[in-house]
């Protein structure tokens, strides 16, 4: 693992909301690094600081203390713009509630942030990469969850991202579309050499991951390397 | 239920805020404006009590007080007040001179003036002044100023400032459009009146005494110098005649002079003839040597022109001929002959080349054994060489026949051969070559050499052409040797060279050579003929001339002498001639001064004759004036005498002070016709000239407060109602949109099971708290607006009293309005909702997609996802985008239609002072000044462009019609005003004719071309003029007729020397007042920001209501729309990208306000401004595009404000937690 490059590179990173007996410590001194193509699962129940710790790293939170860096920069260093720009161009979001914009069309979703690309075809290759080659003109109403939410993988992806950040992709879906999900992102990681971090409450989705890191209480308890991780095909919850 | 008010009112806090606000803004300018005009025009009648004016005025000549009584006794004449008036100028403390009309008043008309201030005078004699007058020229009670009084200005101090009847006069002053702060009213009691009158009296009296005595002395004096005058006469009379005899003796001297100088004259005349005749004669031997100069010049030219062509012909003729010879020479010809005999084709380099091989094979014949006699011809050696050629050939055939092989060999092998057929012919053959056979040699030896030798000719023979050259030879050669041949052909190369030069052509044949010599050799020939003749035709002519050849040098000698002589003559003619000139000028300097000698002579004798006369005429004028002074004297001073005695009677006839009157100030039955009842007091006064008569309601007065009132009522009133009318429907619709926001609440109460009825009672409760708190900001903003104009206008009128007065109709009507509107917007809106489901109302309205239409679908179909992202956002919510629309279509309306009110006075304004008045003052006199007077005003030091213009008040009719207007006769080309027609272009005052005002014509139904009666005199139309305000017609001076109204005469000049001006004026007899443009521009000023601050006030709360709006609909747009810009932000959008795609829906905003909001407001200003024209003014719609600009710039400027604002509370929003927002 350690011959891999380090994507990104969290350390001590620490966070807390509230103030005086009603402050909760959402991340005790929590420190890893994102290898370049692997698929990292974060697991813990809800509370356990995953979100947090998911929204630190694609820059829309900020810890209280320790640092994020990525690609030399520290995200704490750099202003309100620099950020925005870190979030367009190096980090792909994939919602629980896939949040796509209820008037546009599948392909004009995904092409409200391909404009960082210059390939004009990007949309319709990564729309065609999910498996909605089909539906481009769907609006999302007019679709499933499922696709909504491959929608919304295929938009994170369209900016080709360093960094694809999935918080609960499965959360709001049925196992069955939940496994397709999942399936498109081994495919991303194993096909296509993608970064994948996927924050989940499901133990099981841990099964087919390189890594699998478990937070409890905003820490680490637990680093595990999956020397042989399982297909997403195998993966029950 | 009543709890749940507070949790309404907070979570919709700045909605509700907003409402409240612009609703407070609505009732705060209904109260502010309405009550500020309700101040004014309290203090005002506070002020002007109408009561104090009388009902109708008299002005005639100076009549007994008594007649007043006769007026009052008349039915329906409830009062009558009498008194004396009169215009005079007065001084202020500071020396200005104003014109003053001046009253006398006793207690009945004291009781009508309410005194402002006051002052104790002591005994000391006081006047006072009306209020407005004072104020506006910083007098106060207590002051001491000058009237003017008989010539001389009287002191007295002022003890109080009054308002009295003429105070409604200069209230507001702008019928005429010059505010004539100058012209003031003046009261004295009749008391001091009456004392001053006595003391005038007595003085009068005691100016008759001395008057008399004045006569007395005069008289005396005067026959005094009536004798003296007469002694004086006589004694010039003596002298006179001593004079005349010395003039007679006098004149017979000159006149002998003058025959002298006549006869000088004569002799003078008579040599200078002579010297003329002599001077002429010089003249014509001049030309005449100049001729003989010419023609001498001329046989010169033209002998030196035939000696120089002899000359050239000579030089010609030697070359010619010489060439000639050359051709002609015996061998030329010789040799040309020859060629003649030869074929003319013959090549000439043939012949060359032919000589050459000829001698060639010369040379090889000869060491052959060929022999020749050198000295036979060429022709002879080559038919010897052809005959050798011969015998070689013949050789060669022998020695190479195969019998002499065959006889060779045998003699080779031994055998004797001679005797064989063919040895002889072939040992002839080989001896030719080898002589040695002939000496007993070998010959087969023999043979072989022989063979050789043979074959080498052979070969030569038939390789170098020889046959041929040495036939060309037989012939060319013939008659010469080898050296005369070669000479022969040197010389045929040297002439070839020649002719071909001269025919211009190469030469290359024989035929050529001959056709170019003989042509050549005939050219030179006839180039000499004809030189030959040129020459002898020049002989000729010299014969003729009778001038040898040889003789010419000679000949050309003796011209050139003759010229020179002749030409020094010539140089010597002018010297003679200028001398003689000399002479003649002498001659006549002379004669130049003869006749003014002889004038000068006559003119004396002359003017002494006139003196003479002048003398005498002087001395029988100075009697005549003697004798009728003497008889005037006599008359005068009885006449003086006479007068005075008149005087005396007069003074002791007069009747007192107080009975005298020239003005009746008449109070009516209210409820009776009043200029029935003025005619019937006329009537009374029939025997007396009234100078003026009119009723109150006709005497402009009250028209002129009502006309500037007016715009100020419209301004504090119309406007506002139209405005609080639009914040009204704000209002409404704001409330409804907040009904609407409420939604889900409604449905959550709906779910928990409260009624309708409760949910309506709790909104309504919701707006009642609205409402009331609107209603108070209201009237606290409205108190504020008002305190602030009514400050405003108690700096622009100058009342001793002002006070605040709350419009409580109007402020009550506000209160209502706002309440109902309110109320029954939120009734509605609760009402519609309620219908809904609850679980529908719970829940967000379905989105937008489905419902897209299709035309905008289709116009966004290929639109980037931002701007398709944008629209959806602004059709989410369609009725708030209208409600916004109209909201800022009516902040538009109301600032472009406030706008129209300052450009409309501006206009005004402009149109008067800028473009028709160019002069700096207008004077008004009594009657028109003469040019005498004029002429006096122009050569003041300090004034220019001094012109008439005579001010007629006349009658216009046409078709039946007739109309009061004001005429203007003007100097035709005048600068000092300038009209103009509707199209902005300058109209010429008609020298014939009337330019007629439109307003005019168009109540008359005149047009250009049309004839009018003014004052019964007919006027053409000319042109019609454009004015809105102060309409006048205008006539030229030249056709202007009668006195006119009132005299005036416009002028220029400098502010620095206006008190100059009026000192002046105010010492000329018919002198009124005089209104500076600058004054009455700066008055209108000032009267004109009264609006200006109506509107500004307008336009402030309109951009607040727009902003506020604006704002509100922003921010609304950007909650509804949270989770997903947060989503955007997440994916990465700047907030710049955002806003400036959420920026379309403000920019689509502001034009549909702007375009409906601007026709609406040029509306609402036309219709406004129409209100407050009247007769006399007309408010025009003058909104140009600098206004349509500037409101289009300040709208858009606070939508950008606004927009940036809202945008600004992005930045707070948390990501995070927006992101995760469930639907």
């Amino acid at each position: 693992m350690s011959e891999k490059n380090i994507v990104l590179s969290a350390k001590h990173l620490k966070k807390s909301y509230g103030k005086g007996e009603a402050t909760v410590q959402a991340l005790s001194d929590v420190s890893l690094d994102i290898y370049e193509g692997e698929l990292l699962a974060i697991l813990g129940s809800s509370g356990s600081g995953k979100s947090t710790l998911l929204n630190m790293l694609g820059g829309m939170d900020q810890p209280d203390e320790g640092s994020i860096t990525v690609g030399g920069r520290e995200l704490a260093k750099m202003k309100d713009k620099e950020l925005t720009r870190y979030r367009r161009e190096d980090v792909g979001f994939v919602f629980q509630s896939f949040n796509l914009i209820a008037e546009l069309t599948a392909k004009e979703n995904v092409a409200i942030t391909a404009s960082v690309q210059k390939d004009k075809d990007i949309v319709k290759n990564m729309l065609e990469l999910v498996g909605l080659g089909a539906k481009l003109n769907n609006y999302p109403m007019q679709m499933s969850g499922g696709e909504q939410q491959r929608v919304s993988i295929a938009r994170a992806l369209a900016k080709d991202p360093r960094l694809l950040l999935c918080d609960e992709p499965t959360g709001a879906l049925d196992f069955e579309t939940g496994k397709q999900i999942l399936i498109a992102l081994e495919k991303l990681v194993r096909v296509h050499g993608k970064t994948v971090v996927i924050v989940t409450h499901t133990q099981e989705i841990g099964r087919m991951a390189d890594r699998t890191i478990r937070m409890r209480s905003g820490k680490i308890i637990e680093q595990t390397v999956n020397e042989a991780p399982v297909s997403a095909e195998l993966v029950e919850w | 239920m009543r709890r749940m008010i507070l949790p309404i009112l907070k979570k919709y806090w700045k909605l509700l805020l907003s409402a409240m606000l612009v609703s407070a803004l609505g009732c705060g300018i209904m109260v502010g404006m309405s009550g500020a005009y309700l101040s004014l025009d309290r203090s005002l009648n506070d002020y002007v009590q109408e009561d104090m004016y009388p009902h109708a005025f008299i002005t005639t000549e100076v009549v007994n007080r008594e007649r007043g009584g006769d007026i009052a006794a008349l039915p329906g004449v409830t009062a009558v007040n009498t008194r004396i008036c009169g215009d005079t100028f007065m001084t202020d403390p500071n020396g200005r001179y104003l014109s003053v009309r001046v009253f006398s008043y006793d207690d009945s008309l004291l009781q009508k003036f309410t005194r402002w201030d006051e002052s104790d005078c002591g005994d000391a004699e006081t006047v006072m002044l009306e209020y407005n007058f004072a104020v506006d020229n910083g007098i106060k009670a207590g002051d001491k100023v000058s009237f003017r009084v008989d010539d001389e200005y009287r002191d007295y101090y002022v003890e109080s400032i009054v308002t009295a009847p003429e105070t409604l006069s200069v209230q507001i002053t702008d019928d005429s459009w010059g505010i004539n702060t100058d012209f003031g009213y003046a009261y004295f009691s009749t008391e001091l009146l009456k004392k001053e009158y006595e003391k005038d009296r007595e003085k009068a009296k005691q100016e008759l005494d001395d008057h008399g005595v004045e006569i007395d002395d005069a008289e005396k004096e005067a026959n005094e110098t009536l004798d003296d005058s007469l002694k004086k006469l006589e004694e010039a009379k003596e002298k006179l005649d001593e004079k005349n005899k010395e003039f007679q003796e006098a004149s017979k001297d000159a006149r002998e002079q003058k025959q002298k100088l006549l006869d000088t004259e004569r002799d003078l005349k008579k040599t200078r003839r002579e010297l003329e005749q002599k001077i002429k004669d010089l003249e014509d031997a001049r030309k005449k040597l100049k001729d003989a100069q010419k023609q001498l010049a001329e046989s010169i030219d033209k002998l030196e022109q035939a000696k120089s062509s002899l000359a050239e012909i000579d030089r010609n003729l030697s070359e010619l001929n010489a060439s000639y010879d050359q051709l002609n020479a015996r061998d030329v010809k010789q040799l040309i002959d020859k060629m003649r005999s030869a074929p003319a084709d013959t090549k000439l380099n043939d012949i060359y080349s032919a000589f050459a091989v000829f001698r060639e094979f010369l040379g090889v014949a000869s060491a052959n054994g060929f022999t020749y006699d050198p000295n036979a011809s060429v022709s002879e050696i080559s038919q010897g060489l052809l005959m050798f050629v011969n015998v070689v050939e013949t050789d060669y055939a022998i020695l190479n026949s195969e019998g002499a092989g065959q006889l060779i060999q045998a003699a080779a092998m031994g055998m004797d051969i001679s005797g064989q057929p063919g040895y002889e012919q072939l040992v002839q053959a080989i001896c030719r070559y080898d002589d040695s056979l002939l000496q007993g040699g070998d010959i087969v030896t023999a043979y072989q050499n022989a063979l050789v030798k043979n074959a080498a000719l052979h070969e030569q023979i038939q390789s170098g052409g020889v046959i041929d050259a040495l036939m060309l030879m037989t012939v060319f050669g013939e008659g010469a040797t080898i050296t005369e041949m070669q000479a022969n052909l040197a010389k045929l190369r040297a002439l070839t060279d020649t002719l071909s030069e001269a025919v211009g052509r190469p030469i290359n044949t024989v035929g050529e050579l001959v056709s170019a010599y003989d042509q050549t050799t005939s050219k030179l020939k006839k180039s000499i003929g004809e030189l030959q003749d040129q020459r002898d035709s020049i002989v000729s002519e010299l014969d003729k001339l009778g001038i040898k050849e040889k003789d010419i040098d000679k000949k050309l000698r003796e011209l050139k002498d003759q010229l020179g002589d002749a030409e020094k003559q010539y140089n010597e003619i002018p010297d003679a001639i200028t001398k003689l000139r000399d002479g003649i000028k002498e001659i006549e300097d002379g004669l130049a001064d003869i006749p003014g000698a002889i004038e000068e002579i006559d003119r004396q004798i002359k003017e002494a004759q006139e003196q003479l006369n002048e003398a005498y005429q002087e001395y029988d004028d100075g009697r005549r004036k003697y004798e009728t002074s003497l008889a005037d004297a006599v008359s005068e001073f009885a006449s003086l005498r006479e007068e005075l005695q008149n005087a005396y009677k007069e003074l002791d006839e007069e009747e007192g002070y107080d009975a005298l009157c020239n003005q009746f100030l008449l109070y009516f039955d209210p409820n009776m016709d009043q200029k029935e009842l003025l005619k019937k007091c006329e009537q009374v006064l029939d025997d007396v000239e009234i100078k003026k008569s009119f009723v109150y309601e006709d005497s402009g007065v009250k028209n002129r407060i009502d006309i500037n009132l007016e715009p100020i009522d419209t301004m504090s009133s119309f406007m506002p109602m139209v405005f609080f009318v639009v914040i009204l429907i704000v209002v409404f619709l704001f409330m409804s949109l907040i009904i609407r926001q409420c939604r889900r609440e409604i449905g959550i109460l709906r779910a928990l099971g409260f009624t309708k009825g409760s949910i309506r009672t709790l909104f309504c409760g919701v707006e009642l708290v609205v409402s009331i708190a609107a209603i108070a900001t209201g009237i606290a903003i409205g108190l504020g607006v008002m305190r602030y104009i009514c400050g405003y206008y108690q700096d622009f009128f100058p009342l001793p009293r002002f006070t605040n007065h709350l419009n409580y109709r109007i402020m009550a009507l506000a209160a209502v309005l706002t309440v109902v509107v309110g109320q029954v917007a939120t009734l509605i809106g609760t009402t519609l909702i309620s219908r809904i489901q609850p679980s529908e109302a719970m829940t967000r309205p379905a989105p937008v997609t489905a419902k897209t239409p299709r035309l905008l679908a289709a116009l966004t179909k290929n639109a980037k996802p931002m701007v398709k992202f944008s629209i959806s956002s602004m059709l989410r919510n369609k009725g708030r985008f209208v409600f916004s629309v109209i909201c800022v279509a009516a902040s538009v309306m109301m600032i472009f239609s406030s706008l129209a009110f300052i450009t409309s006075k501006n206009r005004i304004l402009h149109e008067l002072y800028e473009q028709r008045i160019r002069y700096d003052c207008q004077v008004f006199f009594e009657e028109q000044p003469d040019a005498e007077m004029m002429k006096e005003m122009s050569d003041l030091g300090f004034t220019s462009n001094v012109e008439p213009m005579i001010y007629y008040e006349s009658e216009i009719e046409f078709a039946g019609k007739k109309k009061d207007a004001v005429v203007n006769a003007l100097v035709k080309d005048t600068e000092q005003v300038c009209v103009f027609d509707s199209d902005g272009n300058r109209l010429e005052i008609p020298a014939e004719g009337i330019m007629l005002e439109r307003h005019l014509a168009e109540d008359l139904g005149a047009k250009a071309g049309d004839t009018v009666l003014v004052d019964g005199k007919p006027f053409r139309v000319t042109e019609i003029s454009e004015q809105s305000v102060s309409r006048f017609q205008y006539i030229s001076k030249e056709s202007a007729s009668g006195e006119g109204t009132l005299g005036c005469v416009i002028l220029d000049v400098d502010e620095a020397d206006e008190q100059k001006l009026l000192a002046y004026l105010t010492e000329t007899d018919t002198y009124l007042y005089s209104v500076f443009t600058r004054l009455a521009y700066e008055g209108n000023a000032k009267v004109f920001k009264t609006y200006d601050l109506a509107a500004y006030i307008i336009i402030g709360f309109a951009i607040i209501i727009g902003l506020t709006i604006v704002y509100n609909t922003t921010q609304t747009n950007l909650l509804e729309r949270k989770k997903e810009l947060c989503v955007l932000r997440t994916l990465g959008f700047q907030r710049s990208e955002i806003s400036a795609s959420l920026f379309v829906q403000s920019l689509l905003q502001f034009m549909f306000s702007c375009l409906i909001g601007l026709p609406a407001g040029i509306m609402v200003a036309k219709t406004a401004l129409k209100k407050i024209s009247t007769e006399g003014r007309e408010y025009v719609f003058a909104n140009g595009p600098k206004e349509y600009v500037f409101t289009i710039l300040l709208v858009f400027a606070y939508i950008v404000i606004s927009h940036v604002l809202a945008m600004n509370s992005m930045k707070k929003w948390d990501l995070v937690e927006n992101v995760k927002e469930k639907e």
